[in-house]
């Protein structure tokens, strides 16, 4: 006991020093902030140590592991302390406490200062949840790093090669379980996402029996009451309290805890055998080399491409400043593309051009038809144009037109535009013009959900919650139908409880079609990605940031709800890499999502054939490219349409 | 007696010649190859990670390890004039610096050449890096002459470097469109990435740093020369 209090002293008296930098910069430099904020704006209240755990506690971890064990263990000491009278396994156990014990000290009370802060002066607009994230997660972590530094310093024993190396085994650590999707229960950055921490919360008995509660995290974050992600437990001793933790929660903790009792147990194997490894600047240089290339690898692996265009075709040069994509249709192996082009008279950009393509026998036939003719609207939503490859001349545009009637109102109006495509004299000329309605605003903004779907030979139209049947048999529509004059939108309401998320439908009259064909026009009626597979009567919804896949479970009169028990969120790096869905198609169960907007845009293909378990099982990278619609062809070929055409070969298996 | 001079070089430094090409073309083939990031993306990293790192990789093993090892001295012993151990040493690290930027270069012309960047720009930016590196070893080199450690002449590159961006930002901010504009451009061995190969700019620059370089590289042989016999 003399002993271990003499070695507990020892420890003590060299950790302190640590102690004293790391309080300073991790409670210290952020209560200067705290303190400037209250002198500032009146509020007791930092951010800055959620960033610092995050970003250099682990680092924090490392400086005082191997500055701790290297001086201790290098220039024959090591040799003093095997002839101690003092167990090896007491002195190093001494040494690594005395060192995790400054470690967590600083870690949590700065974290703790954070919490404590917001916790006085919480913030409308961003609340704890990532600061209890990185306390509840990250803790663990920073455990493990330190039992790895404390391993490798052991062995290497010279503080600089060893800092370096537990550094390069850190980002081991930290990126490679977010690049790889098998890896993701034990990694801390995806883990410390908002909603994933561990909470307790008070839930009146009424809210809990009925489980309808709407919190604070509903749909937003894609976690609603009762998600199947998150274990609820009531506590006995107060029935108002309930603790709730992320499903994978206890399986993170107990596998970082249980890798760093491994690490300590292999140290005291290196020690006892004195295990060496002589670092010296080659296997320095071949290590991180090694660990630099796995990281970039799996990363590249992991975002890039694997998929091989087979065709490519530029539709709109690379010098071309003043042409974009509009708006387009694709039906089978055509369709076209409408692109916005500068019109020096009116000194603005109109739709002035109209590429027209078919793929035939792997050739692709690209057909230019101006537009500079014909007096064209604006066409917004991704619902606003229509296309058939059986009439293959014909064109339904939705197109609308605004006039300012004063200073504070503007009139929209919507008409459904029908253009022939005129294959002799490349021009295009309007069919009919059929007024649809007309929607006075306080102001100009854009028609949010109006859109239009051909079915068969009618055109069915959703505008300003009327919905209208046309029949465009006569290409050159006439007249319309109303249907019904208090539609209000394919999307009749949504509720979540008991982990299941229910989106219902609200179906249209029209005893021409089934019940079934009702669903699919609906569907086709949404102005987000929602699409529909034929048999298992299975939807697939990529909106916003999420991919959601939906099972049609009941039908009532005219209303079919849809449920959903899985999402899938954009894993942090995909975030990273601004892969957000713009447009989707779904064939055989594989999702296609076209990706825009960052550098890593192109098309990823998920496997949505196991509803619980969504995959992301390839992508196509096209960095330089400017997609807006992709389609599959006829023979399940992928067509990513834009600024240039690709063609893309499907993935081989799954 | 200049091939064993040269054998030996090529003993010590063949683990970073090997190292080297096979980080680069690893980083080159999977970056170009699965397009995860826009080419010039990939393009800049890949030569500009060389291009900076080589010399600094390549001159920590030059003299330093020499005088580390306590062979410094001995060099003086061998029958030969101590300008050809200096050229050998500077030489076979040139080839080191050049190699893996060259293997960089022909697997980005044959991945992605004409691809997103077109071949020439490809090749002329290569050769611009190239020539940055080889004046970049030599200065490095020859200011840490005395170093007796590897740390040492990193932190001496660090200090050519940080010498050079100053040197560089100053031009930026102050000398923007003057005559010193276009002197400061050309004088350091930034000049050959800032100036293009269409104009004369490049000319100047490749004239007066190969002259700087012949210049410190004759220095260096002088002090070499010394420094071996003071040992």
């Amino acid at each position: 006991m003399k002993a271990s209090r003499a070695l507990i002293y020892k420890d003590w008296h060299h950790a302190r020093w640590f102690l004293v930098a790391g309080l300073f910069l991790f409670v210290g430099i952020p209560l200067l902030e705290a303190v400037g904020m209250q002198y500032k704006v009146g509020a007791f209240r930092t951010d800055m140590p959620e960033g610092f755990v995050l970003g250099f506690g682990s680092l924090f971890a490392i400086f005082m592991a191997a500055g701790g064990v290297c001086p201790e263990l290098g220039n024959g000491l090591y040799s003093f302390w095997r002839a101690r009278p003092v167990a090896l396994w007491r002195w190093v156990l001494i040494k690594y406490f005395a060192g995790l014990f400054v470690v967590l000290l600083v870690c949590v009370s700065s974290m703790a200062l954070e919490l404590i802060s917001q916790t006085i002066n919480p913030l409308v607009y961003r609340d704890s949840e990532f600061g209890w994230a990185i306390l509840t997660y990250h803790t663990y972590t920073i455990i493990l790093m330190y039992s790895i530094a404390f391993l490798v310093s052991c062995v290497v024993r010279k503080t600089t090669h060893a800092a370096i190396l537990s550094a390069a085994i850190g980002l081991v650590i930290y990126f490679i379980p977010v690049l790889m999707s098998a890896l993701e229960p034990v990694s801390v950055l995806n883990m410390i996402e908002r909603g994933k921490a561990p909470r307790f919360e008070i839930v009146s008995s009424s809210e809990w029996t009925s489980q309808a509660i709407f919190g604070k995290s509903h749909e937003t974050w894609g976690y609603w009451f009762g998600s199947p992600h998150r274990i609820w437990m009531r506590l006995p001793w107060d029935t108002a309290l309930i603790f709730h933790y992320y499903r994978g929660y206890w399986e993170f903790v107990i596998t970082m805890l249980t890798a760093g009792i491994v690490v300590v147990g292999l140290t005291l194997l290196c020690l006892k055998h004195c295990v060496i490894v002589r670092m010296r600047q080659k296997l320095l240089a071949f290590s991180l080399g090694a660990i630099a290339v796995l990281i970039f690898a799996v990363g590249s692996f992991a975002l890039g491409s694997n998929l091989t265009c087979q065709q490519s075709i530029e539709l709109v040069p690379k010098c071309e400043k003043h042409m974009y994509y509009l708006n387009g249709a694709s039906s089978g192996n055509c369709g076209l593309a409408i692109y916005d082009v500068y019109d020096r008279e009116a000194k603005k950009m109109r739709p002035g051009l109209i590429k027209q393509y078919e793929i035939v026998n792997d050739k692709v036939i690209v057909c230019d038809y101006s537009l500079e003719d014909v007096e064209m609207y604006s066409m917004y939503g991704r619902n606003a144009v229509e296309y058939s490859h059986d009439r293959p001349g014909i064109v339904w545009t939705l197109q609308s037109r605004c006039e300012k009637l004063n200073d504070t109102d503007a009139k929209r109006t919507l008409w459904l535009v029908t253009l022939e495509l005129q294959k002799e004299s490349k021009q295009v000329k309007v069919l009919g013009k059929l007024k649809l309605g007309e929607h006075i605003s306080n102001d100009n903004s854009t028609p949010g959900g109006c859109s239009i779907k051909l079915y068969g030979d009618k055109i069915y139209a959703y505008v300003y919650g009327k919905l209208y049947a046309i029949d465009v048999s006569n290409p050159a529509a006439e007249d319309a139908t109303l249907l019904d004059e208090k539609y209000g939108g394919p999307v009749f309401g949504e509720s979540g409880s008991g982990g299941k998320m229910t989106r219902t439908l609200r179906l249209f009259k029209d005893e021409s079609l089934s019940y079934q064909q009702r669903v699919q026009v609906t569907v086709g009626l949404m102005d987000y990605y929602e699409i529909m597979t034929g048999e298992d009567k299975t939807f697939v919804g990529v909106s916003g940031d999420s991919i959601k896949v939906f099972k049609l479970v009941s039908s009532v009169g005219d209303q079919a709800a849809m449920e959903s028990d899985t999402f899938r969120r954009p894993r942090p790096l995909e975030r990273v890499m601004d892969l957000w869905p713009k447009d989707a198609c779904l064939k055989d169960g594989l999702l296609y999502v076209l990706t825009c907007g960052g550098p890593g845009q192109g098309v990823t293909v998920f496997d949505v054939s196991m509803p619980g378990r969504v995959r992301k099982i390839a992508h196509y990278a096209a960095p330089d490219e400017r997609f807006r619609r992709i389609s599959l062809l006829e023979d399940g070929r992928l067509l990513a349409i834009g600024d240039s055409l690709h063609i893309v070969l499907p993935p081989a298996s799954r | 007696m200049i091939r064993p001079l040269i054998w030996k070089e090529w003993q010590e430094q063949r683990w970073k010649l090997v190292f080297s090409c096979l980080a680069i073309a690893t980083f080159v083939s999977i970056g170009l190859k699965t397009r995860v990031m826009p080419d010039v993306g990939i393009f800049v990293i890949t030569l500009m990670g060389p291009v900076l790192l080589m010399p600094i990789f390549v001159a920590t093993g030059l003299f330093a390890t020499e005088r580390e090892d306590g062979t410094f001295a001995l060099q003086q012993w061998l029958p030969v004039a101590s300008w050809k151990v200096y050229i050998v040493k500077v030489m076979v690290g040139s080839a080191v610096v050049m190699v893996p930027i060259l293997l960089s270069m022909a697997l980005s012309l044959f991945l992605a050449g004409g691809r997103e960047i077109t071949y020439r720009l490809m090749f002329t930016a290569y050769l611009n890096g190239i020539a940055f590196a080889l004046s970049m070893l030599v200065y490095i080199a020859v200011f840490s002459l005395k170093c007796n450690s590897e740390a040492k002449v990193f932190v001496v590159a660090v200090i050519i470097y940080a010498v050079f961006i100053v040197m560089v930002l100053i031009d930026d901010m102050f000398l923007h469109n003057t005559f010193l504009n276009r002197i400061s451009l050309v004088i350091t061995p930034w000049g050959f990435i800032e100036a293009g190969v269409d104009g004369g700019a490049w000319k100047s620059v490749l004239l007066v740093q190969s002259i700087f370089s012949a210049m410190v590289l004759v220095a260096g042989m002088i002090c070499f020369r010394r420094l071996a016999g003071r040992q």
